[in-house]
């Protein structure tokens, strides 16, 4: 039975699909300017899971028609997949530049590679719980672009977005830093 | 042909002096380098004044007297272990520490026996070993190289090829050993090894990725 079905995600609002009741779905989201992902993984598409897709969580329809959000953001999906392994192919390091409602907007740099720095906008509902309180405008975060490989062999594609737990400055290391500026700034030769 | 890569580690080892039974991943949530629902996962197999071990989904931790391990099967959090290393010692800044590995490890399937049998051949010619073994084969290679010594450390990088588990599996796995030289035992911390592995790391995984694509290169 082919039946219009009301889709719930928690944290990133309402959005509306179809399907078939009682099968499984996947929802394909990536970040808005994301390079080379084409449209039909914007937030809220549905699609079978067939489809070829960057990102993908299962979520469960119940028979009132509302999908049941399992709390699983797509960095989480890794995690399910224990005894899978993983391969990136593209990491970048981001620097929040700023923070709306629903989404942040991050300079990007990719690492290990010399490409010109991009302005990307994320989701916050990608940003998994314990990361949510680090957000901020100059948090830095990794964000990765790889294969998760099932036990089983299967491959599929993912992304990954972790905010760095950088320490906080300590009395000693402002000090060694005070320092060693005070030793540059007197060791200037001026022209 | 190029093998292809099917799984990808990376392990941070630490030698010096350590205290395993403050690696609890108690400590970790409370000075925030671990998030809260992160750490109370947390899978402890031991925290003993001798060892601790305890794993998440993404890392393995093994802390004896002498040894910090750090493991994980998961690329994509390489980075977050490495900052997890230097936020651990950041804290711990008066740990003595001596060494520093970091090691990569490549899993690639052979697509054959003959190209199986054809990289031993490459990487160990037999016609040395046939004189006098009556069917030799490569069971384990490795190479060594010194790359570099300064004042204040050495670079040695070993290269291991050997068979991984599993049918027609090579192991590659490249250890990039930092070890301190000259240090004064008595003052000795983690400031030195700490900053080897912030000014080392990236170069660490393009040296890595480099002898990889190279040795693949030249195999058959």
């Amino acid at each position: 039975m082919s039946a219009n079905f009301k889709l719930k995600v928690e944290g990133t609002g309402i959005e509306h699909g179809s399907g078939m009741l009682g099968n499984e779905y996947s929802l394909y989201h990536c970040a808005k300017s994301l390079p080379a992902v084409s449209v039909d993984r914007i937030l809220g598409t549905v699609r079978d899971t067939t489809d070829p897709g960057l990102l993908s969580e299962r979520y469960t329809f119940s028979a009132n028609r509302e999908a049941i959000h399992r709390d699983l953001p797509a960095m989480r999906i890794i995690n399910e997949e224990q005894g899978g392994l993983s391969l990136t192919f593209h990491k970048w390091r981001g620097i929040v530049k700023e923070i709306g409602e629903e989404t942040f907007i991050a300079r990007t740099s990719e690492l290990f590679n010399n490409v010109p720095e991009e302005e990307i906008e994320f989701f916050r509902a990608d940003i998994q719980d314990d990361d949510k309180e680090l957000l901020s405008v100059g948090a830095e975060f990794y964000w990765c672009i790889g294969y998760i490989i099932s036990s089983s062999g299967q491959q599929r594609r993912a992304s990954f977005l972790r905010f760095r737990r950088l320490p906080l400055f300590t009395n000693e290391g402002i000090k060694i830093a005070s320092e060693k500026i005070r030793d540059i700034q007197e060791n200037i030769t001026w022209l | 042909m190029i093998p292809q890569i099917k799984e990808k580690k990376l392990q941070i080892v630490l030698v010096g002096n350590f205290n395993p039974h403050i690696f609890h991943p108690q400590w970790f949530i409370s000075q925030k380098l671990l998030g809260q629902k992160e750490g109370e996962s947390a899978k402890i197999e031991i925290i003993h004044p001798d060892i601790a071990i305890f794993s998440l989904d993404w890392l393995r931790l093994e802390v004896t007297r002498e040894r910090l391990v750090a493991i994980s099967n998961y690329d994509q959090y390489n980075e977050v272990i490495k900052d997890l290393i230097i936020g651990t010692f950041s804290v711990l800044q008066h740990t003595p520490m001596k060494m520093l590995g970091i090691n990569h490890t490549y899993i690639s399937e052979v697509s054959d026996e003959a190209i199986w049998k054809g990289i031993g051949d490459k990487l160990a010619p037999k016609d040395i070993w046939g004189k006098f073994m009556k069917k030799p084969g490569l069971r384990s290679l490795i190479v060594e190289s010194n790359e570099f010594e300064n004042e204040i450390y050495k670079n040695i990088v070993r290269v291991t090829v050997d068979p991984a588990k599993g049918r027609l599996n090579l192991r590659l796995n490249i250890n990039d050993h930092f070890e301190l030289i000259n240090i004064d035992e008595n003052s000795l911390g983690s400031n030195g090894i700490i900053s080897i592995l912030k000014d080392e790391w990236a170069n660490s995984e393009k040296k890595a990725l480099c002898i990889k694509d190279k040795l693949f290169a030249e195999l058959p």
